[in-house]
């Protein structure tokens, strides 16, 4: 009850503690995680990239195929002679093409397919945005012009305590019969 | 006088009855005469019933072995066991056609049987769209590619299935995911009869609501037993490869997906019309062009089997559906107007549209990384090929804060939800977020991507239960017992904790997906009889190897003994069967065993005798939750769809509620 009461509170100090925290634990590990991978998961990475050449739209990293088995011999062998994934690539690509390449690469005509999907994305977030703000005007002027039907409320409104108390009430029972829960459950807000 | 003769006739008399069914509703519709409209009904019942004859005519031909019908020689082969000799019916192009002509007339008269009380004016043009769909599918089997074409010398034996298709998964897949594509036309003939009639109001949605959920739970099904299949036969590790054809099935179940949430607004609030109307003319278009992409061959693909000469047809009758929704739609739009206006983007809504904006995010970079080669050996002229590594880059993010949404979505209120509601709903779920966040990197988990997903799912995951713990509390507190307070609050409201279960299953298949993306571990080697490879702790002994053939079809399997910390666990036969004409297309016998939630997934890649054996062994972390977690999914669906039994108000306040509690207060 007490964890229950801080929380309440209108304090910023927890949410902030537990960012702070999550910050620098993620700090920690991403630069621990910075120690050198094994040579099965750097084969595995740059399998991956390249495009099986005897298969159809299959990676040399999941094609069953012999030729992508050897291929991936060819580059664990490489990488334990110590050469960088990049240079591996670069091999492929001078003896098989630059189509065996599974990621296009992010320049010219084909940095197009990476660039459209945020475009779009952007615009969507944009054109979400700016409806809202012209549904919320066009709500403002309705309310505003008394138009509608909707009766104009003018005066005080605010309810005092019998008429909030009969109004709780009142709620309660239609939600309850709604349910079909047994009325005069305890008193709970 | 064949079987497959009384099929061509049937196919034939139900193009008849399709042109009729169309014109008399057209004619009934406009000139108002109420019996043209009920005979055009009728006919679909016709059509039905001929497709079904058609259908029997062509499984009849298949089990006598009537190999003098092209697509029965083609197809199936004496030694084929019964089973997959009917099953072939679906095989081949022609055939699944038919299968497909067959399944979206019993969906229309379906439709004319459980919509007699739908909008009188919409139904005629429901069924000719129906029936134009049905007319198109119709022309193309009678004279384009007919099952039913008969060979001038009849040969002795047939070619035989595919043994790819020679699968339990294979027997189920393809016609549920053909379903799951046709299903969609009932919602889209309802959009189009909406927009022809002009009656946009939310009664055409209320109409189809349960159409769609089931819609939705086919696809849903077709999609997961694709997965399945492709991780238990194919042998590459993996479930889903973001292949050409994989994306076309899946592009259609992410827009449909989106109309499901957005029609819940359209119908609380009365805004996103038009948004509905393009989200589900959308999908049936994109289920089109996804035959259509499996058909031409346009795009490399593993189901390069599919590819044949009918894609002009199938591009064809897309741009003329493409022109005719679009035409009506733009016609349409100065009556598109909503009905009521937005509030705040922090509510439901906003939380739904978001939801909107990340699924159709998501279909768009599928699309696009999809269609992108064609593009770029249309403009550039240069073929190329777009990997895993696109989709995972660019899909993944977007995943992910889908999931977020899906956490917060449900909890806002609509209209506008306050800061304390906001406080008081998901500071819970966010330290349940956090501990994660904290806990997984402590434990070692050194990739923050893969904690950030945990994360979020966390997250989600807490809200969901957050909200079924409250609401059961609530009931208990008026008296119901935990768990009949529990069992009361999720028949009370099917829809809303069918999504509930709906999202714990998407977040389940999510935290499978992440597991199985980032912690995988694979090895390839060649073992000597009696050697052994070890692969994160596990390590496998090569025994030797069997070959047995039964009823033609040759089995081989390499026994390997599994041991961990010096003890032997397991005993595994990977292996392959070579089925007879299909010598050199053996199929594989993956051995997946499953450890804890991690599964041990060994594939035999070659042997050279008896004396040694080449291997592809993976360990996939987590993958038995992305079944479980689809499993999850589909029974929240139909939690969703299934019948609500109504207790009248009258009834209600009767027997529950004592009279003298019903007095107002006020």
């Amino acid at each position: 009850m007490r964890l229950h009461a801080v929380l309440r509170r209108p304090t910023f100090i927890i949410p902030v503690g537990i960012v702070l925290l999550i910050g620098v634990v993620w700090l920690v590990t991403a630069i621990s995680a910075a120690q050198p991978k094994s040579l099965d998961e750097r084969t595995l990475e740059v399998a991956r990239q390249i495009q099986c050449p005897v298969c159809n739209g299959e990676s040399v990293a999941d094609s069953p195929s012999l030729k992508a088995s050897e291929m991936r011999a060819v580059i664990r062998q490489q990488l334990a002679e110590g050469r960088s994934e990049q240079q591996v690539l670069a091999y492929f690509s001078d003896v098989y093409g630059s189509d065996i390449l599974e990621s296009p690469p992010q320049q010219g005509f084909t940095s197009l397919i990476w660039i459209m999907p945020v475009l779009m994305l952007l615009a969507g977030i944009v054109a979400i945005v700016t409806l809202a703000r012209e549904w919320q005007r066009q709500a403002r002027v309705a309310s505003a012009g008394n138009g509608d039907g909707v009766a104009e409320i003018t005066g005080d409104v605010t309810l005092s305590a019998e008429e909030r108390q009969a109004l709780t009430a009142l709620l309660r029972r239609e939600v309850a019969a709604d349910e079909g829960l047994p009325l005069g459950g305890r008193e709970d807000s | 006088m064949h079987f497959s003769d009384l099929g061509m006739i049937a196919q034939m008399l139900a193009l008849v009855f399709t042109f009729y069914a169309i014109a008399s509703s057209v004619l009934g519709a406009v000139l108002k005469r109420p019996a043209l409209v009920v005979s055009g009904r009728r006919s679909v019942l016709v059509v039905a019933a001929l497709l079904v004859t058609a259908a029997i005519g062509l499984i009849a031909s298949f089990l006598e072995h009537d190999y003098g019908l092209r697509y029965v020689a083609e197809h199936s082969s004496n030694a084929m066991p019964w089973y997959y000799t009917a099953a072939a019916f679906y095989g081949g192009q022609e055939g699944s056609l038919l299968y497909w002509g067959m399944m979206l007339a019993i969906f229309s008269s379906l439709a004319v049987v459980l919509y007699r009380r739908a909008p009188a004016q919409l139904m005629p043009w429901v069924v000719t769209v129906l029936m134009a769909i049905e007319g198109f599918l119709l022309i193309v089997l009678n004279f384009v590619s007919s099952p039913f074409d008969r060979l001038t010398i009849v040969p002795v034996d047939g070619q035989g299935l595919n043994p790819l298709l020679q699968d339990p998964g294979m027997l189920v897949h393809p016609p549920m995911l053909l379903m799951g594509y046709m299903s969609w036309s009932l919602p889209f003939a309802f959009a189009i009869a909406a927009l022809v009639t002009g009656q946009l109001d939310s009664r055409w949605l209320r109409a189809i609501r349960r159409w769609t959920l089931a819609a939705w739970c086919i696809q849903t099904t077709g999609l997961l037993l694709g997965a399945w299949w492709a991780y238990h036969v194919l042998g590459w590790g993996g479930y889903w490869g973001w292949d050409p054809v994989e994306n076309a099935a899946l592009l259609p179940w992410l827009t449909a997906t989106a109309f499901l949430h957005s029609t819940m607004i359209q119908e609380r609030r009365g805004t996103l019309k038009v948004w509905n109307l393009s989200l589900i003319l959308l999908t049936f278009l994109l289920a089109i062009f996804g035959t259509f992409e499996v058909r031409s061959g346009i795009i490399q693909s593993v189901h390069s089997f599919a590819y044949s000469d009918i894609g002009p047809y199938f591009l064809g009758f897309l741009a003329l559906a493409l022109v005719v929704s679009i035409g009506l739609f733009v016609y349409r739009l100065p009556r598109l107007r909503p009905e009521h206006e937005f509030d705040s983007v922090v509510s439901r809504e906003g939380s739904f549209l978001a939801n909107n904006l990340l699924l159709t995010g998501i279909a768009f970079a599928t699309f696009w990384g999809t269609i992108f080669p064609i593009l770029s050996s249309v403009v550039r002229g240069q073929t190329m090929t777009v990997g895993t590594a696109f989709y995972q880059q660019v899909d993944g993010p977007l995943f992910l804060a889908l999931i977020f949404v899906m956490g917060v979505g449900p909890l806002l209120a609509w209209r506008r939800a306050s800061r304390e509601s906001l406080v008081r709903n998901f500071r819970w779920p966010a330290l349940v977020a956090a501990v994660v966040a904290v806990a997984l990197p402590i434990l070692g988990m050194r990739s923050l991507w893969a904690v950030a997903g945990f994360a979020i799912c966390a997250f989600s995951a807490a809200t969901i239960f957050f909200e079924v713990w409250r609401g059961t509390s609530v009931r208990h507190r008026h008296g119901e017992s935990y768990p009949k307070a529990l069992s009361m609050l999720l028949t009370r409201h099917r829809q809303r904790y069918g999504g509930y279960l709906v999202h714990l299953g998407l977040i389940l298949l999510a935290v499978g997906v992440i597991g199985s993306q980032f912690f995988q571990s694979q090895r390839d080697g060649l073992v000597e009889r009696g050697q052994s490879l070890t692969i994160n702790g596990y390590t496998l002994t090569y025994q030797g190897i069997t070959d047995v053939t039964i009823d033609n079809v040759e089995t081989i399997k390499a026994h390997f003994t599994v041991s961990r910390d010096g003890a032997v666990i397991e005993d595994i036969y990977p292996g392959e069967r070579i089925f007879p004409g299909f010598e050199d297309q053996p199929t594989s016998i993956v051995s997946i065993t499953d450890h804890g939630l991690t599964d041990l997934y060994v594939f035999l890649a070659g042997f050279d005798g008896t004396s040694s054996a080449t291997i592809r062994v993976f360990i996939n972390p987590l993958v038995p939750l992305v079944w479980l977690g689809g499993l999850l999914m589909l029974l929240g669906g139909i939690f969703c769809w299934w019948p609500l039994r109504r207790v009248s108000p009258g009834r209600l306040s009767e027997t529950k509620l004592p009279q003298k509690n019903v007095e107002v207060a006020v």
